[in-house]
C-alpha cells in the first residue's frame, strides 16, 4: 500500500492525573478520582462548555484531550475536511456497567445514561462541539499502536477522505483512563513532529 | 481497480440463510411477533427473535455470527485461502448477555473476534468495527477501502446483534420502541422493533472467487450529524453529506440512482429526517424502502442484513416492499415501495443512520 504524505501535527497524552502535549507537560493533579481529574482539567483549560457534564467519563476525556491537542492550532471548528478516528479496548464499558447495574438492582433505568452505551458517541459529542461533519470511524483492538492508527488515517488521505485526521485511543473505565490523541494532516506542512520522537515519547 | 462484493447470508429469525430470508420476505412474512414478559419490567415486546429451540448451551451471538460466515464462505469458491484476508466484526454491543454477571471478558466483543477467526480454514487479520447502527455500512466501507489500497485481497465482513434485556431496557426508556409491529415511514408509526441477526458478505479483488456473480462496491462515506447524540437532525445534514460523498466518489448521479434500502426504523423522527435528507438530495422519486418489518431493528448487524436482501433482491430483479407502511407519512414526498415491485435496478443506494449522529451510505452496482 502507497504511504499518503502525512504529518503529525500534534500529540497529546493523558494518564495518571497528568496531560502532556507535544511531550511537555500541561496539567496534572495526581491522586484523584477519575471525575475529580476530569473537572480540575475541565476547568484548568476554561473551557466554557457546560454540555462537559453530561457527558460521561469515556467523552469527557475524549473532549479534553481534544482541546489540549488543538489548543496550539488554528481553529479547525467547522471544517468538513476532518476526519475522526478513534479506537478503544474497552468500548463504552464504564456506561454499559452503569445501565447494567441498574437493571440488575431491579431499578429504571436511564436514558441518559443509555445514550453513552456505545463507544462512537464520543465521536457525536466531539462532531457537536466542533461542528465536524467529516468520516467517523470507531475500532476495538486489544491494545494501541501508533502504526495502527497512522495507517487508519492513510488510508482516509490516499482515498481523499479527509485532510486531517484526528484520533488515537481513549479508553475509560472507573479509575483507569488512558488517552493517546493524535492530530494529522495529510501533505506538507510548516509543523512536523517526527513518529521516532513519538514513538520514543510513547514508550517512556 | 473494481472491488467486488457477495456472497451474502443472512440468518434471522425469519430465514436459516439467505434463501430462506427472502423467499419468506417475499410473501410477506414478518420474523416480528408479540413476546410476553421477555424480561423482568417488560410485560409486552414486539420483536424479532429466534426461538429458544434454536440454541443449546453455547453464546447465541456466536452461534448466529458462525452460521452466517459458514454459509457466507459456501458461496466462494476454494484456492484463495493463502491470500491476504481481512476479518471484520461489526456489532453494537457483542455478547452483551455475559455483562449482567460481570463478565467484561466475554461480554467484550474481541472474545467473540477471536473464536470466529478460530472457527475460519484460514488465517485472517481481524478488526471490529462499532459505531452504532451504521457499524454494518462502517465495517464494509473500512473492508472496501482497505482492498482497494491493495492492503488485502479479500474480507469477510460480519454484522451480529442480539436481542437482549440491556438494549430492549434502554431503547424502552426512550420511549422508541411501538408495542405492535413497526410501521416505517408511515402516517401512524409509533416506534421501532427490536431483532436479532447475522449476516454476512464477502468482499474481494477477484470477480472468480464467487461462486454467484458479485456485484461493484463503488463507494462509500459517512458522516456525522454534528448536531445531537440521540435526536436525528431536522435537516438531514449527516445523511445528506455522507450521500453526497458517496455519489461523488462515483461519480453516480441522483438519476442513476434506482433502489434505495433506507434506514426506516419506524421511529417518528428518524423516518422524517431520512424523507427530508433525500428530498434534498433529489432522491424522493427513487424506489425506497425499509426491511424493519421484516427483521426488526437488529443494531450493528442490521446494515449488513439490508444489504445482503437488497443484493438477493437485484438478483432476483425485486424490490421488497415496505412491511409495516401502509399510507406513507413522512415530511416531505418520499417514494415508499408498498407492494412488491418487479425491477431491474443496477445502482442501489443504501443508507444507515444511529445513535451519535452518525450516518453511512454506499453505493452498489450491479454487474
Amino acid at each position: 500500500m502507497d504511504n499518503a504524505n502525512i504529518n503529525i501535527r500534534a500529540f497529546c497524552t493523558i494518564h495518571g492525573g497528568r496531560v502532556v502535549v507535544n511531550g511537555a507537560q500541561e496539567f496534572l493533579l495526581e491522586s484523584t478520582s477519575t471525575s475529580e481529574f476530569l473537572a480540575s482539567a475541565y476547568k484548568g483549560l476554561k473551557l466554557d462548555y457546560p454540555k462537559f457534564f453530561k457527558m460521561d467519563n469515556l467523552s469527557r476525556l475524549a473532549i479534553l484531550g481534544t482541546a489540549f491537542l488543538l489548543e496550539q492550532e488554528e481553529n479547525l471548528d467547522g471544517n468538513d475536511a476532518v476526519a475522526l478516528c478513534f479506537m478503544n479496548a474497552q468500548s463504552s464499558l464504564e456506561s454499559d456497567w452503569n445501565h447494567q447495574k441498574l437493571i440488575n438492582q431491579n431499578r429504571a433505568v436511564s436514558p441518559s445514561v443509555f445514550v453513552y452505551t456505545l463507544p462512537n458517541i464520543l465521536m457525536g459529542e466531539l462532531a457537536i462541539k466542533h461542528n465536524w461533519h467529516g468520516e467517523n470511524l470507531f475500532i476495538l483492538a486489544n491494545s494501541f499502536n501508533v502504526d495502527d492508527w497512522l495507517d487508519e488515517a492513510n488510508k482516509l488521505f490516499l482515498l481523499n477522505k479527509a485532510r486531517y485526521c484526528i484520533g488515537g485511543w481513549v479508553n475509560v473505565f472507573e479509575e483507569q483512563y488512558e488517552l493517546k490523541l493524535f492530530f494529522a494532516e495529510k501533505g506538507s506542512s510548516a509543523k512536523t513532529i517526527s513518529i521516532e520522537k513519538i514513538k520514543t515519547f510513547l514508550s517512556t | 481497480m473494481s472491488v467486488y462484493i457477495g456472497a451474502e447470508n443472512v440468518v434471522s429469525p425469519l430465514g436459516q440463510n439467505i434463501k430462506e430470508n427472502f423467499n419468506n420476505a417475499v410473501l410477506g412474512i414478518s420474523g416480528l411477533k408479540l413476546l410476553q414478559n421477555p424480561y423482568p419490567k417488560v410485560n409486552h415486546l414486539f420483536a424479532a427473535s429466534f426461538p429458544k429451540s434454536f440454541f443449546g448451551e453455547e453464546s447465541r451471538i456466536e452461534k448466529i455470527a458462525e452460521l452466517a460466515v459458514e454459509k457466507t464462505l459456501e458461496g466462494t469458491n476454494p484456492g484463495f485461502e493463502n491470500d491476504k484476508w481481512l476479518f471484520v466484526l461489526s456489532t453494537s454491543k457483542g455478547d452483551v448477555d455475559f455483562l449482567k454477571n460481570g463478565d467484561f471478558t466475554r461480554a467484550n466483543p474481541s472474545y467473540l473476534l477471536a473464536k470466529l477467526q478460530k472457527k475460519m480454514p484460514f488465517k485472517t487479520s481481524g478488526k471490529i468495527i462499532s459505531c452504532a447502527c451504521i457499524s454494518g455500512l462502517a465495517a464494509i466501507i473500512y473492508a472496501a477501502d482497505a482492498i482497494a489500497l491493495g492492503q488485502y485481497n479479500h474480507a469477510i465482513v460480519v454484522g451480529a446483534d442480539v436481542l437482549s434485556e440491556f438494549t430492549t431496557r434502554g431503547f424502552d426508556s426512550f420511549y422508541a420502541l411501538d408495542t405492535e409491529q413497526c410501521k416505517p415511514f408511515d402516517l401512524k408509526r409509533k416506534g421501532l422493533n427490536l431483532g436479532e441477526a447475522a449476516a454476512s458478505v464477502v468482499l474481494s479483488r477477484n470477480e472468480k472467487f464467487f461462486k454467484e456473480k458479485p456485484f461493484t462496491y463503488k463507494s462509500g462515506a459517512t458522516a456525522n450529524d454534528a448536531n445531537h447524540i440521540s435526536g436525528p437532525s431536522r435537516t438531514g445534514e449527516g445523511l445528506y453529506r455522507a450521500v453526497k460523498r458517496t455519489m461523488l466518489q462515483s461519480e453516480i448521479t441522483t438519476a442513476e440512482v434506482e433502489y434505495i434500502s433506507a434506514h426506516g426504523t419506524g421511529t417518528v423522527y428518524n423516518d422524517d429526517m431520512e424523507a427530508i435528507a433525500f428530498a434534498r438530495l433529489g432522491l424522493e422519486n427513487a424506489p425506497t424502502n425499509s426491511l424493519k418489518g421484516y427483521f426488526g431493528h437488529t443494531l450493528g448487524a442490521s446494515a449488513l442484513v439490508e444489504v445482503a436482501m437488497g443484493i438477493q433482491g437485484m438478483r432476483k430483479d425485486l424490490i421488497l416492499k415496505t412491511a409495516g407502511c401502509d399510507t406513507v407519512g413522512v415530511g416531505n414526498k418520499l417514494n415508499v415501495v408498498l407492494k412488491n415491485e418487479h425491477k431491474s435496478v443496477q445502482v442501489m443506494l443504501k443508507t444507515a443512520s444511529g445513535f451519535g449522529g452518525c450516518n453511512a451510505a454506499i453505493i452498489i452496482q450491479n454487474g
